[in-house]
């Protein structure tokens, strides 16, 4: 068995992915018998708060210098079919983990103001979205992984069509249809690894040597699963117009977790189960990647609205993160896991802002926002860091991820490196041009600036916080993270084995035989 | 002193409108055509649903006994023939 498989049982006396799972699903049960809406936001205040701090011992336990999965939960569930709850962390699982409790808070601080009908169930919707995304991150029975997989949609639909702005309904369908159309090729390759190890078990998975064809359509079923939910160009339609009809916690969530479950999907099922094909077809990620980069920059820099210009902000940044993976070398792996961790936290931070503003001005738009940080200098304080942070400025937390990322790419090739370059600089332009017309321009309702309360604060901080200590020390996450990563590109072939071409005829020679 | 002055103007006449013609064209594109195709696609999707309810669902009597008469001749040839 391959030591990335090994599983290693739970050191503390209780299930803890369970309980973080779980907590807030019983919560949002919970939530029905409680009539009033300020005690409903308090409730799962209190629940998503707990939920954090039950997660914290899986850091303070966790034992870097050990490869496989740790506190791992195995129970039998469906036996004639291999299926079992199988859960588990492992370096790059538990750092998404953590930031999934982190913002659960969050999420609900956000919310307090901004919802103002049927509060009860919008907190349902959140409690419930936060113990889904966490049982993604530590699925590892595939089935298991594909069921949170998909019942995150469910409260995400909710949150979009109930609660969103004017198209939600249309935001909401569209975001649906577009991830279930993903979601087939993702089962179809859980259903084609399944044929081959005779287990949905995903550390049974890993000791399989599919051969190139299959590995050639394995991998292209699950990219196209996980490139929708990234998004990757030119798959990131729904993006802008979920991010915009949202409401500030469902951008939150959209931006900070949802996406990460993309770019982890990628990391943690292609290059590990399809290694040769991941090499194989590495380039043709980098030129999407390259891609995402530079067309995501140049339409946020076109837009006006302020939910718009940060929705498409991510697509370039995510474009940052599929590099990283796609360059298959130490410093793009860590670039784009600190990426995820980084764009999580600046983008979340960044949401929170402009439904603050929204909640001021009732518009998103630029020019009505033009000149209302000049009145607010603590909402000024927090839009500048997470500006800065956005567009990779030394010191804050995306730019060690981004520096990363870049370097890998550099190490691939520097013709690679060379082309990503101005994304960096279309990066500066448009989070500068934001920044400033918020902040100093003219024109817009200044009866309405007002700046940020002690709740805004509140939610706004913790981020603000992480932000600058994994702009100085980000050693905590790369220690976690490093012996996963040095072991998926051991598994991965030294060289291109296999050129598409190959790859192709391969596979359509299994069909054939 | 000029030198600074003569890259300040060719950055605002020159690099600034550039990028943000770039940009307009990016978003012309995306709204227009990467957008377009997706939305296009599901309006043909629903169009043809809508025109195949219209067709399985006339609301008219003669036209569900001729089609489950074609139904029931075609099933019969098709005995025939695999007889």
């Amino acid at each position: 068995m391959t030591p990335l498989a090994t599983l290693h049982h739970s050191t503390l006396a209780y299930p803890v992915l369970s309980l973080i799972i779980f907590l807030p699903v019983i919560g949002a049960v919970l939530l029905a018998l409680i009539k009033d809406e300020e005690q409903s936001r308090w409730f799962s205040l209190i629940i998503l708060t707990l939920t954090f701090f039950f997660s914290l011992p899986l850091v303070g336990r966790f034992q870097t210098n050990v490869l496989g999965f740790q506190f791992v939960e195995n129970h039998a569930w469906i036996t004639g079919y291999g299926l079992s709850y199988l859960l588990g962390v492992d370096g790059i699982s538990l750092p998404l983990v953590l930031l999934t409790t982190f913002l659960g808070p969050v999420t609900v601080l956000c919310s307090w103001r901004y919802i103002t009908h049927r509060v009860r169930e919008c907190m349902a919707c959140l409690l419930l979205t936060q113990g889904i995304l966490t049982g993604v991150f530590v699925a590892l029975d595939m089935v298991l992984f594909y069921f949170f997989w998909e019942a995150m949609l469910v409260p995400m639909f909710l949150l979009i069509a109930i609660w969103g702005g004017p198209r939600r309904k249309y935001a909401a369908i569209k975001f649906v249809l577009y991830t279930l159309a993903g979601s087939i090729f993702l089962l179809l390759a859980i259903v084609g690894l399944y044929v081959q190890a005779g287990s949905f078990s995903y550390p049974v998975m890993l000791g399989l040597h599919l051969s190139p064809g299959w590995q050639f359509w394995i991998f292209i079923s699950l990219l196209i699963g996980f490139a929708v939910k990234i998004p990757m160009v030119p798959l990131h339609t729904w993006l802008p117009a979920a991010h915009v009809e949202a409401p500030t916690a469902g951008s939150v969530i959209l931006a900070s977790v949802l996406l990460k479950m993309g770019t982890y999907g990628l990391l943690r099922f292609n290059l590990t189960l399809t290694p040769a094909a991941s090499v194989g077809l590495a380039p043709y990620i980098m030129v999407f990647s390259v891609i995402a980069i530079l067309y995501g920059g140049l339409l946020s820099l076109a837009q006006n609205d302020i939910k718009k210009l940060i929705a498409y902000s991510s697509v370039s940044h995510m474009g940052f993160v599929t590099l990283g993976i796609s360059v298959l070398n130490m410093q793009g792996f860590q670039g784009a896991m600190l990426q995820m961790i980084n764009h999580g936290l600046t983008t979340g931070g960044l949401f929170l802002l402009a439904g603050m503003l929204y909640e001021r001005t009732h518009s998103r738009e630029l020019s009505v926002n033009a000149g209302l940080g000049r009145l607010m200098p603590g909402f000024v304080f927090f839009l500048g860091l997470y500006s800065l942070s956005s567009l990779a400025f030394p010191g804050t937390a995306s730019f060690v991820g981004e520096f990363l990322c870049l370097t890998g790419a550099f190490q691939h090739s520097m013709r690679l490196g060379a082309w990503v370059i101005p994304g960096a600089l279309i990066a500066a332009a448009y989070m500068f041009r934001m920044f400033l017309t918020v902040t100093w321009g003219k024109g817009g309702d200044s009866k309405q600036a007002r700046d940020i309360n002690l709740r805004e604060w509140a939610s706004l901080l913790p981020p603000a916080l992480l932000v600058i200590l994994f702009g100085f020390y980000p050693a905590p996450i790369l220690k976690m993270m490093n012996p996963v990563l040095d072991a998926i590109i051991k598994r991965l072939p030294a060289e291109k084995s296999m050129d598409i071409a190959t790859l192709i005829t391969h596979s359509i020679h299994g069909f054939l035989n | 002193m000029l030198d600074e002055q003569v890259i300040k103007n060719m950055h605002r006449t020159f690099a600034l409108p550039l990028l943000r013609s770039f940009a307009r064209v990016a978003n012309w594109n995306d709204q227009r055509v990467v957008d377009g195709v997706v939305d296009n696609s599901a309006q043909a999707v629903l169009s043809l649903g809508d025109h195949m309810r219209v067709f399985m669902q006339p609301g008219i009597l003669s036209r569900y006994i001729a089609r489950t008469l074609t139904v029931l001749a075609g099933i019969a040839l098709l005995a025939l023939y695999l007889r």
